[in-house]
């Protein structure tokens, strides 16, 4: 059946809710120093994020999601997974994480920049998605398995206690493992990492949530070897920007360390973030025009009265480690983590089967669409419903629930007997998407430093297995769901054709229960790596190797009526070898300006969600699918003074080999269709510019500059299959791609700030920022030879339609954020108020992404046009915390 | 220092523009339209060969407007082209996304040159692949004609063929005026015979899939805007939209119009009234109501229990004002009805002494009429004879109901008592 969830959220926009943040330049010993020196906490080192003191040298990210979503068809980045929510891809999971490869604070000038000012415009650095940066958890790695993303959200709203952050962008070296292109992120949220204190705070925003609270308690490192900490935060808010959106989760920590003899420490930290998120997705400006806001919202709707969202993702997925940390000799240490995240993520649609589409911005019932055929009087009916009839703009629920109830139905099995009845079948109901997770692991990593090499080796393996199911969350009044694809109705004469289940035909499917499709994914992998640093006088070096196996496949419940004989049952597996290797060399020139040089070559695994023909319903592998290969490479130059930071890099890195799946619904195919691109490469390459200057100790100003070309460089090819029918639609079409930009995030950004520190523990600071060169992703389909094959050269009009790439209008923020800090009763007990205002002008117009619709009609090139997404106006945080 | 920000500079400038090459977007090739041949109506007409077809080959542009479209319903995956050389039928593959005014090139490339019962037309041609819109809005000017001068040019190469034209000083004959354009339940096409008033005839042909199909053609005189047609060697005219045709001018040889004649009771909510003309509502229970309501440029009379999540239930009746059928010959009842959703089934009554108040307090006979298939597709109930209620006080209703289980959405519209 078709979802009506479309969408997949946008997962950047959660950077909406980033803090405003300006760092003081300050290393952590410095403030510290200060710290003791002035006995009291600097005010100036901290931002939104409610801290412990001493520790408020890293600013907090509230990490909380902001997703939206469901339409006929999203699609981003190439190495972005799909999007639409329509039942047809599955990626729910990477939906609900949080794709930022830099939420944390970090001392780098340009990064905080990019954390705190431009990720309100989805940049990303260097244009790397998420799975270029390595995130870890006490060094265990929690980037997915399949996706290759990092689940931020799964320790969202836990701020005191993923505060600790080690954080190094681009090709570098690392001691916890073989990092990727975009470098590493490392949390240190381990009990005795923590100084003994209480802290709770509270603040209100008008973003993603009206209210958070945070409580955490730690014992510090206590005589007898033992440490805890423990952690919990709530954070709420219904409709607080976006109509029809809301937000409902709690995170709770839990880390017991203990340590023998200053030798062993053994370490178990468990937290998990339950998550519930009614969403927003990305619209037509058709839509926009008609409902006369850039936020409105297609996915909720009123029942009884009440505002109900259609696409709500939930998340609960704990994550337990237990770590042995061996130290061998004062100069080596082994590391062992024994890790295990399980759990659920889902998120919600309409399914419908027999009944008209749900989705108040299908394209039927939009104005544009008979506008288009000079049908002025049906077009002005559409146009005057929208502007009318709230029922017609939203989700109609009282309308499906009325249906429902009133569908009594005799199976086909029962016609021409007499049935009576109360069992109602359903047309609607709300389904959840499920993604079931387990995911096992293990690291191990020795350190070791002989003079002034210092040598690092690890070890690690994981069993991953993610099962997929969608199950019956509301039947809306009717009494049963028939588990059919109504896709496959009129599909030949075989009955079978439309049981999702063929052993358990017609079934009757009720609340709770599974339906649809049952599968999992299954990841086995293991990776070895080493490396050593060593330090001259004048030069640093440093190399790392890696050799991982990887090994993905997938394992069908249920045999699907479409794909009889292969839907249920163990897939074929893709083995892959791959290897890594990088060095780097550090030229000081004095100690203050040094250059250096990094270069990477690396194979990884394609994502495991591009690697199957319709996932959902097949065991097909996509043909001829390989490894990536990873070039990268960076210069850099850096000064640094008292007062003065400056860093200027240029990067490239060269992207191969790569492969995209996405799928959409096409009416007139009446299925989903899997669009299958096959050797996508791409480039980015570009400079960074960043620089701090202190004046007079207590003004700060910081500006960040980064120009980049995030390209295609070569022609794809590209393959079509139906969901409902095993015989492509097309094959081995080339794709034109070559030097479209990659969509999404801003290749050309600039930000200014300005900051005081006051004496009397307060400061202000003001940003502007500007992004430039923002485009929609292109549309494989869209590229071919045989979408413009018509065409003379003349007509350029179509021709462009077809084929030219949007680039969106440049715009430029405002933002402000002050605090101040307490001491109180002698410093026995601190309190800190902060304030951060985004977009102060209220500037209402700044679309910060769009994407093009995977369906196209050659006949109406205006009907699938591109949606887009818009900045949040004028939002505000404010947080108290108190402290002792 | 000067030093390093010199260096600084130079690094910033060298790495800017290693940056900032434009990369040019790689586009899938075109044809030169330079090379394109080009070739034109009275060309692709001059190879056609009776009982022949002809298959283009290469690569050749035909640049015209479109004179009819599908949207009517009248003509499927078809169009009607014209350029200055002359008009032609062209078959399309797929349907869709093509207006009449639309100017278009067609790449003849693998269509077939054949006819269709006399009528010539270029077949077989894909418009997502071969037809490319160039721009709209060209509105074709009708040629304007006589039905002489339609029946003397019979040949299927004449250039009149597959034209758009207009008729002046035009009727349809007395037996298909006030009759349906074609049968809209059973999809039959029908043919309507209309002649000017030096006696000359000319078969309308109409498709049961036209969304004027149960329309009733005009009865009066006037103009007539249509494509000519073939059909084995007989002259017709296909209609492209029955709004084009205004005739109700006085008939040849003086008579009146009879776009009304006979008829003795007609509302078609175009009023968005549902009262007018002394219609009533009487709610037997409940307080759901009849009301109006437009879809597609049709209005009706429409009711629903369905209110705020659920079924309401009620009886709710809409009544016709008294209708003297007492000198009639064959009075016949018809109306179009829609529904949707699941509920109890419109019914419709007659009856001689209703006068005012509840339905209880008259006799009221039921009387049976074809149905909608649902989905709210209008079909005509047929002509449901009233010649059993020949009085001064004759009056129709229709009864809808539903309860809190269910209810249908009803629509009614073009209700009509007249003379068969």
């Amino acid at each position: 059946m078709k979802n009506f969830a479309f969408i997949r959220q946008n997962r950047f926009r959660n950077k909406i809710n980033f803090i405003y943040y300006v760092m003081t330049g300050h290393s952590k010993q410095q403030q510290i120093k200060f710290l003791h020196k002035h006995g009291r906490l600097c005010a100036a080192m901290i931002c939104l994020a409610l801290t412990v003191p001493f520790n408020g040298l890293r600013a907090q990210v509230d990490t909380s999601n902001t997703s939206l979503p469901p339409q006929d068809t999203v699609q981003t980045n190439p190495n972005i997974p799909i999007f639409s929510t329509n039942g047809g891809d599955a990626e729910s999971d990477a939906d609900q994480q949080d794709m930022s490869s830099l939420l944390q604070s970090s001392r780098d000038v340009f990064t905080q920049f990019a954390s705190f000012q431009f990720s309100a415009g989805y940049y990303r650095m260097r244009g790397y998605s998420s799975e270029n940066q390595q995130v870890m958890i006490n060094g265990v790695n929690v980037n997915n398995l399949e996706t290759g993303y990092s689940s931020w959200s799964s320790w969202g709203g836990l701020n005191d206690v993923t505060r600790y952050v080690e954080n190094r962008v681009g090709v570098t070296g690392s001691r916890y493992g073989f990092s990727g292109p975009g470098g590493y992120t490392n949390i240190d949220s381990r009990a005795s990492s923590f100084k003994k204190g209480t802290n709770v705070s509270y603040a209100s925003a008008n973003r993603i949530f009206r209210h958070r609270f945070m409580a955490t308690y730690s014992t510090g490192l206590m005589k007898n070897g033992w440490a805890l900490t423990a952690s919990a935060s709530n954070r709420v808010g219904n409709q607080v920007y976006v109509p029809g959106t809301y937000f409902n989760g709690s995170s709770y920590y839990l880390s017991i360390d203990k340590k023998l003899k200053d030798k062993h420490l053994f370490s178990f930290t468990g937290f998990v973030a339950p998550i519930e998120q009614g969403r927003s997705t990305y619209q037509r400006s058709e839509t926009y025009q008609l409902a006369g806001s850039n936020y409105y919202n297609n996915l909720w709707g009123y029942q009884n009265g009440k505002v109900r969202n259609a696409s709500v993702s939930r998340t609960r997925r704990p994550m337990m480690m237990l770590s042995y940390i061996n130290n061998l000799s004062e100069a080596s240490r082994i590391t062992t983590s024994l890790y295990y995240t399980f759990g659920k993520n889902s998120i919600s649609s309409i399914g419908f089967n027999d009944a008209t589409n749900p989705n108040p911005e299908f394209y039927k019932y939009l104005p544009s669409t008979y506008y288009e055929k000079g049908d002025t009087i049906t077009g002005n009916y559409f146009t005057n419903k929208w502007l009318t009839d709230v029922n017609s703009r939203q989700v109609d629920w009282d309308r499906m629930i009325a249906l429902n109830r009133a569908n009594i139905y005799a199976l086909p099995s029962q016609l021409g007997q007499t049935i009576i009845t109360n069992e109602t079948r359903a047309r609607y109901i709300v389904e959840n998407r499920v993604e079931n997770l387990s995911n096992v692991g293990i690291n191990s990593v020795y350190n070791t430093r002989i003079k002034d090499l210092f040598l690092s080796a690890g070890l690690n393996a994981n069993l991953y297995k993610n099962r997929k199911y969608k199950e019956v969350e509301d039947l809306l009044g009717a009494t049963y769901w028939l588990d059919y694809d109504r896709f496959a109705l009129g599909q030949g004469v075989d009955a079978n054709v439309q049981q999702n289940d063929i052993s358990n035909p017609d079934r009757k499917v009720y609340q709770g229960e599974k339906f649809g499709y049952d599968y999992a994914i299954n990841v086995n992998r293991a990776e070895g790596w080493a490396q050593a640093e060593q330090s001259f006088k004048k030069v640093d070096l440093f190399a790392s190797v890696s050799l991982s196996s990887y090994s993905v496949w997938r394992e069908g419940f249920v045999a699907n009526g479409k794909f009889p004989t292969s839907s249920k049952g163990t897939s074929a597996k893709l083995n892959l070898i791959n290897y890594g290797a990088k060095g780097g060399i550090t030229y000081k020139i004095n100690g203050r300006h040094s250059l250096t040089a990094n270069a990477s070559y690396l194979t990884r695994p394609p994502e495991a969600n591009n690697i199957f023909i319709g996932q959902q319903v097949r065991n097909d592998l996509v043909s001829g699918v390989g490894s990536e290969k990873v070039l990268a490479g960076d210069l850099n130059y850096i000064i640094k003074y008292p007062g003065f930071k400056l860093r200027l890099t240029g990067y490239y890195t060269q992207i191969n080999n790569q492969v995209w799946v996405r799928s959409y619904y096409n009416d007139i195919y009446n299925t989903f269709v899997n669009l299958i691109m096959k050797g996508v490469n791409q480039s980015h390459q570009g400079i960074e510019f960043s620089l701090e200057k202190t004046l007079f100790t207590s003004h700060v100003i910081q500006t960040a500059f980064g120009l980049g070309q995030f390209v295609y460089t070569n022609r794809p090819t590209l393959d079509a299959w139906q969901y409902n029918s095993s015989a492509a639609v097309f094959t081995d079409r080339t794709v034109y791609l070559k030097n479209y930009r990659v969509g999404g995030s801003p290749q050309l950004v600039y930000g200014i700030g300005y900051k005081y520190n006051a004496k009397k523990f307060w400061f202000a600071a003001v940003n502007f920022n500007f992004f430039d060169q923002i485009y929609v992703e292109p549309n494989p389909d869209r590229r071919t030879l045989e979408a413009v094959d018509k065409y003379l050269s003349n007509e350029t009009t179509s021709f462009s339609k077809i084929t030219a790439q949007e680039k969106l209008p440049s715009y430029f923020t405002l933002n402000a954020n002050g605090g101040k800090s307490f001491r109180l009763a002698h410093g026995k007990y601190y309190l800190r108020l902060n304030v951060s205002v985004n977009n102060l002008l209220n500037n209402k117009t700044n679309i910060i992404g769009g994407f093009e619709q995977l369906r196209w009609d050659p006949a109406y090139l205006d009907r699938f046009d591109n949606k887009y997404v818009y900045m949040l106006g004028t939002t505000y945080m404010a947080s108290v915390n108190f402290s002792f | 220092m000067k030093k390093i920000s010199n260096n600084l500079l130079i690094l910033f400038a060298v790495l800017t523009m290693f940056n900032s090459c434009k990369k040019e977007y790689d586009l899938p090739p075109v044809k030169s339209a330079a090379e394109a041949n080009k070739i034109n109506i009275a060309n692709i007409k001059a190879k056609f060969k009776t009982n022949l077809s002809y298959k283009f080959k290469a690569d050749s542009s035909l640049y015209c407007v479109v004179t009819a479209d599908e949207v009517s319903g009248n003509l499927y995956k078809d169009i009607f082209v014209k350029d200055a050389t002359g008009a032609l039928h062209v078959k399309l593959i797929n349907s869709g996304g093509l207006f009449i005014g639309d100017s278009i090139r067609i790449n003849i490339k693998g269509a077939t040159l054949n006819d269709y019962n006399d009528l010539v037309q270029l077949d077989s041609v894909d418009s997502e692949k071969n037809i490319v819109k160039l721009a709209s809005g060209y509105n074709p000017t009708p040629m304007v004609t006589t039905i002489a001068n339609i029946l003397a040019n019979t040949s299927a190469t004449s250039s009149i063929q597959s034209r758009l034209v207009q008729l002046n000083n035009v009727e349809f004959v007395s037996a298909d005026q006030n009759q349906p354009f074609a049968d809209a339940i059973g999809k039959a096409s029908l043919n309507r015979i209309l002649k000017s008033c030096d006696g000359k005839t000319l078969t309308v042909r109409t498709s049961g899939y036209s969304n004027f199909a149960a329309r009733l053609t005009p009865g009066g005189n006037g103009t007539f805007i249509g494509i000519v047609s073939n059909f084995n060697g007989t002259m017709q005219m296909l209609v492209r939209n029955a709004n084009e045709l205004i005739m109700n001018g006085t008939l040849c040889g003086g008579g009146t119009n009879t776009n009304t004649a006979g008829t003795y009771l007609s509302k078609n909510f175009d009023d968005n009234s549902t009262t007018s003309g002394g219609w009533t509502k009487q709610n037997v229970s409940g307080t759901i109501d009849w009301t109006t309501a437009t879809f597609g440029g049709q209005t009706f009379a429409k009711i629903s229990n369905f209110v705020s999540s659920a079924n309401v239930p009620c009886e709710t009746w809409l009544i016709s004002p008294a209708i003297n059928l007492s000198s009639s010959t064959a009075p016949m009842l018809s109306f179009n009805n829609a529904y949707k959703f699941t509920g109890d089934a419109l019914e419709a009554y007659v009856s001689t002494n209703y006068t005012s108040g509840l339905p209880s307090t008259a006799t009221w006979t039921k009387v049976n009429f074809t149905l909608s298939s649902g989905n709210y597709v209008f079909v005509s109930s047929g002509l449901i004879p009233l010649s059993a209620y020949k009085s001064a006080t004759t009056r129709i209703a229709f009864k809808y109901k539903g309860t809190a289980a269910d209810g249908s959405t009803w629509e009614i519209d073009d209700v009509l008592v007249k003379e068969n």
